[in-house]
């Protein structure tokens, strides 16, 4: 269960779909891994400046999934390079911001308690102009040789240049989820409109989690996309006019489907769990998921039932990269360094893609490992009613837009709530 | 049942009384078993009334030595057992000082330390979190001892306030003229009179300690791990089983303490 | 010897709301130098947001307290005439319960697909999730007065209970034999003497309900939500220019507070 805050750049028309470019290997790229980057002096002196430090590593900490991957993957890695991660859970990536925020106000240039944090989207964009990230770091780790660093969706975040002040972690693309025991697949609704129709013949089945929470604002979007001619239109910086002409389609569009929502529409679900909470228990017929696995690992944790699958509406969905990024007073910025070219390497990687663990999908580019890593890919992502086809995710994808809009949807939705 | 009447009791067991005692037992079993079930749960959906499958899951994903339940289960106990001992040491003199207190400044000063059981304390420490990062209380557990302090050390003066009242400081007097010494009056005389009134004292200190969860995360910017923060993240994210299992091992040891004194609580309120 | 107590609650906890009123005005205690500004409180009070909010905090806390306050003396007084210490063990269970895993449970026992959603369909009495009363993340906080109720009750009741078992039994016999009946006898001896107690009780049960952020965060409906969670959320925004909101808003939460302290001093003192 993939969930950062918003994210991705606004170039949904160049929309090169990340997933096909990191699960698709090119000879080139192959051969260009050929010859792996001898790490240079600078590296060496970080490595030794890391060796001893405890890197406080703040993310989202909802998911076990996630959790188990750094506490049993991550950190026993970082061990061997003499490197202590200490996980620092949060509810919202914003209380991490919120605090290199606090600390800089608070005049703490060093000696910051926060060493590396989970982050992209609105939250990024938030860091990077209020000058908290360390730039310029990213893209001279020695493992970055394995990032496709001209694609738009790791060169930007939410239509902010990166500029190395992310290091990119994983992939991710929105999905919906059903119940193949409740819902037959000749039923599903492919579209929001038919989305709508559906919740009219199937009353109270259907819910979001409310904005701000990301997926409900991510969910509102992705209408507002279809309602107004398709992502295209809104490409490029925000446009008032755009929004203008777009968001009272939103607004109707949600009052048709209110009353046929779970509870009348009176309430929703805060956050992603508590969405399965009520998909699992059968309170509604769907729910959503970003990982690249689909929802292989949370059947196998038992979170939902094994009847569960994964499909797309047919003018696709939204994908995106996640990344982390260093404070500019982290206390530990070499152990937050040598962590952040340990999550590039590709076994953990690979670690990370299976739907045993997380299903995350991957930061890097599989061709520039090497033909090997590719077969090992396709075999750990194990296509299949939990998982589907990354080639078919691919043509279905497209680019997030300007983070404007996000902020519109999440104030609108407040006011239409009323 | 049958073991709890065995014992002679001054009344008889009347229906109502079984009633309202098999009541309250459900009360208190029903909750560690409905967590018992769930932390070993492996799939448990609507309308199932047992789990359709077990797993032992969410047990090893707590107990595995690379998880993080020991971080925060220390840390309670840590910030708990530092929070009970300081805040009864703060209280006791101040209880037994009120108690000799005159007339109506006595009603001040008790209003200024039971204040923050009334005023809520988190309004005062985001306040103050500011000086705290600049300080560097912040992210550390003495900073979050310190805000617990504002909760613990008001319910610690209730509990010895209530002690000190059934006190008769006239037992200090004789055992002066009888030649001890200030230490020794305290240790032989005040002490032991008050020592339930201690006990109970540091056991509330920690319950309100063990239970606190947003002071913790405001003064700890959760870097000092607690269990109720760890628990909180495992609702919220939907995984009841691992809930279930964590919630078992945050319950008890205050079930524990709280079944040992309770026999003292009386006594001491 | 009052001195090193005073020192954490009127020092550290009073210095803190001071700190928090100055920074609801928009000065920084460490750079100092910006002007007074009321900006805050008149954005809170043009939102109707925070308006939802205000009424469901007070009614939460308002309705939890009552409830608590009367089955709590209930609760005692079945105690008293059953007059066991297992008992009243029993009863005090709840007391060491944390919040959090008092709403967990909660959540686990009375959400619609809960455990006891799975008895009414087991039994027959419901045939899904969606005929089980919606008890949780509903708009009006029931969820949030009942985990309240259950966690409060019993500790009302053990307040009260002191109070009962310091009264003289043979006040009741005196005005039996006065013939004073049932009602009368609850009225003239057992009120007076539990009331003082009972008071205390629900001050600090009110209290509690006004600040506590967890049990909304849990078991509350996104909105409105309380006044308490509203804070804390405009506390760890990302955007800095939301402290003054939080601090604001915690200010209006303490003069609460304060008021209800103030009345609780003065009904106590004019006794």
């Amino acid at each position: 269960m993939t969930r950062l805050r918003p994210t991705t750049s606004s170039f949904p028309l160049m929309a090169p779909l990340l997933t096909a470019l990191l699960v698709t290997a090119t000879p080139q790229s192959a051969a260009q891994a050929a010859a792996p980057a001898k790490p240079s002096a600078a590296w060496a002196a970080t490595e030794r400046a890391a060796r001893g430090q405890t890197v406080n590593f703040y993310m989202w900490g909802g998911s076990d999934n996630i959790n188990r991957y750094v506490d049993t993957v991550v950190a026993p890695a970082a061990r061997k390079l003499g490197l202590t991660v200490r996980r620092v859970p949060v509810t919202d990536t914003a209380q991490a911001v919120n605090k290199v925020l606090g600390e800089k106000r608070a005049g703490k240039v060093r000696g910051g308690s926060v060493d590396l944090i989970w982050i992209n989207g609105e939250n990024f964009r938030t860091a990077q102009q209020a000058g908290l990230l360390k730039t310029g770091w990213a893209e001279s780790l020695p493992n970055a040789r394995y990032v496709n660093w001209k694609s738009p969706a790791i060169r930007t975040d939410f239509g902010f240049p990166v500029n190395g002040s992310e290091s990119p972690w994983g992939s991710a693309q929105w999905q919906y989820v059903y119940d193949s025991a409740r819902v037959k697949p000749s039923e599903l609704p492919r579209s929001f409109a038919a989305l709508a129709a559906w919740a009219q013949r199937h009353p109270g089945r259907f819910t979001f989690p409310a904005p701000p929470n990301f997926y409900g604002n991510r969910f509102l979007r992705q209408a507002m996309f279809e309602l107004g001619g398709g992502p295209q239109g809104f490409a490029g910086p925000f446009r008032e006019a755009t929004w203008q002409r777009a968001s009272p389609k939103l607004w109707s569009y949600l009052d048709g489907l209110r009353p046929n929502m779970w509870r009348g529409g009176r309430t929703f679900p805060a956050d992603l769990p508590q969405l399965y909470t009520l998909f699992a228990n059968g309170e509604v017929d769907f729910a959503f998921v970003q990982n690249i696995g689909g929802v292989a690992a949370d059947v196998q944790r038992g979170l939902l039932p094994k009847t569960a699958r994964v499909y797309l509406f047919d003018a696709g969905t939204v994908s995106d990269t996640h990344f982390v990024a260093i404070p500019f007073n982290a206390a530990h910025a070499a152990g937050a360094q040598v962590l952040a070219n340990l999550l590039l390497r590709p076994d953990l990687q690979l670690a990370k893609l299976s739907g045993d663990t997380w299903g995350d999908g991957l930061g890097i580019d599989p061709g520039r490992v090497g033909p090997a890593f590719s077969a090992q890919v396709k075999a750990a992502l194990k296509v299949g009613p939990y998982t589907l086809d990354p080639a078919l995710l691919a043509r279905r994808s497209f680019s997030d837009v300007d983070a404007t809009y996000d902020r519109r949807v999440q104030d609108g939705f407040r006011a239409w709530l009323k | 049942m049958s073991g709890l009447s065995r014992r002679p009791v001054p009344r008889r067991w009347t229906p109502g009384s079984v009633l309202l005692g098999a009541l309250l037992l459900a009360g208190a079993v029903g909750p560690l078993l409905l967590l018992g079930v769930w932390s070993l749960a492996g799939a448990w959906f609507y309308p199932a009334l047992l789990p359709g499958e077990w797993s032992l899951r969410a047990w090893a994903s707590a107990l595995s030595p690379d998880t993080p339940l020991w971080a925060p289960l220390w840390g309670s106990m840590w910030v708990g057992t530092v929070t009970a001992v300081t805040a009864t040491g703060l209280a006791l003199p101040a209880a037994r000082a009120l108690n000799g207190w005159p007339g109506r400044s006595r009603a001040w000063v008790q209003s200024a330390l039971l204040a923050p059981l009334i005023l809520p304390a988190f309004a005062g420490v985001m306040g103050i979190q500011v000086v705290f990062i600049r300080l560097g209380l912040a992210d550390t557990p003495a900073g979050v001892v310190a805000a617990h302090l504002i909760v613990a050390v008001p319910y610690a003066v209730a509990v010895l306030s209530a002690t000190f009242a059934g006190y008769d400081a006239r037992l200090e007097d004789a055992a002066r003229t009888l030649g001890a010494s200030r230490a020794a009056v305290w240790w032989q005389v005040t002490l032991p009179a008050v020592r339930s009134g201690v006990l109970v004292a540091l056991l509330m200190a920690f319950l309100v300690s063990w239970s606190e969860y947003l002071l913790t995360l405001i003064v700890g910017g959760a870097q000092v791990r607690t269990l109720p923060l760890l628990l909180f993240s495992a609702v919220q994210g939907g995984d009841y089983a691992l809930s279930g299992a964590l919630g078992l091992v945050y319950l008890l040891p205050p079930l524990l303490g709280f079944a040992l004194l309770a026999p003292r609580l009386r006594s001491a309120a | 010897m009052v001195a090193p107590a005073l020192l954490v609650t009127a020092g550290l906890f009073g210095g803190g709301l001071i700190l928090t009123v100055v920074q609801s005005v928009g000065v920084d205690p460490v750079l100092g130098g910006q002007k007074v500004t009321f900006a805050a409180y008149r954005t809170l009070a043009a939102d109707p947001a925070v308006r939802a909010s205000l009424l469901l905090t007070l009614g939460v806390a308002t309705l939890s307290t009552g409830l608590s306050a009367a089955l709590g003396t209930a609760l005692a007084l079945l105690l008293r005439r059953a007059g066991r210490a297992r008992l009243r063990f029993l009863a005090g269970l709840t007391l060491p319960v944390p919040h959090v895993l008092a709403a967990t449970l909660v959540l686990l026992t009375l959400s619609q697909s809960g455990l006891l959603s799975r008895v009414t369909a087991a039994l027959g009495l419901t045939r899904g999730p969606q005929d089980f009363p919606a008890l949780l993340f509903d708009p009006l906080g029931v969820g949030v007065v009942l985990e309240l109720v259950w966690k409060e009750t019993p500790f009302v009741a053990l307040l009260v209970l002191a109070a009962l078992t310091r009264l003289d039994g043979r006040l009741h016999d005196v005005a039996r034999s006065l013939g004073a009946g049932r009602a009368a006898r609850f009225r003239q001896v057992t009120w007076p003497a539990i009331r003082p107690a009972l008071l205390t009780a629900c001050v600090l049960v009110f209290a509690f309900a006004l600040g506590t952020v967890e049990v909304p965060l849990l078991l509350g409906a996104t909105s409105p939500t309380t006044l308490s969670v509203l804070a804390y959320q405009a506390f760890t925004d990302t955007d800095l220019g939301r402290r003054p909101l939080a601090m604001a808003l915690s200010t209006v939460l303490a003069g609460l507070g304060a008021l209800l302290l103030w009345a609780y001093v003065r009904t106590g003192s004019s006794r």
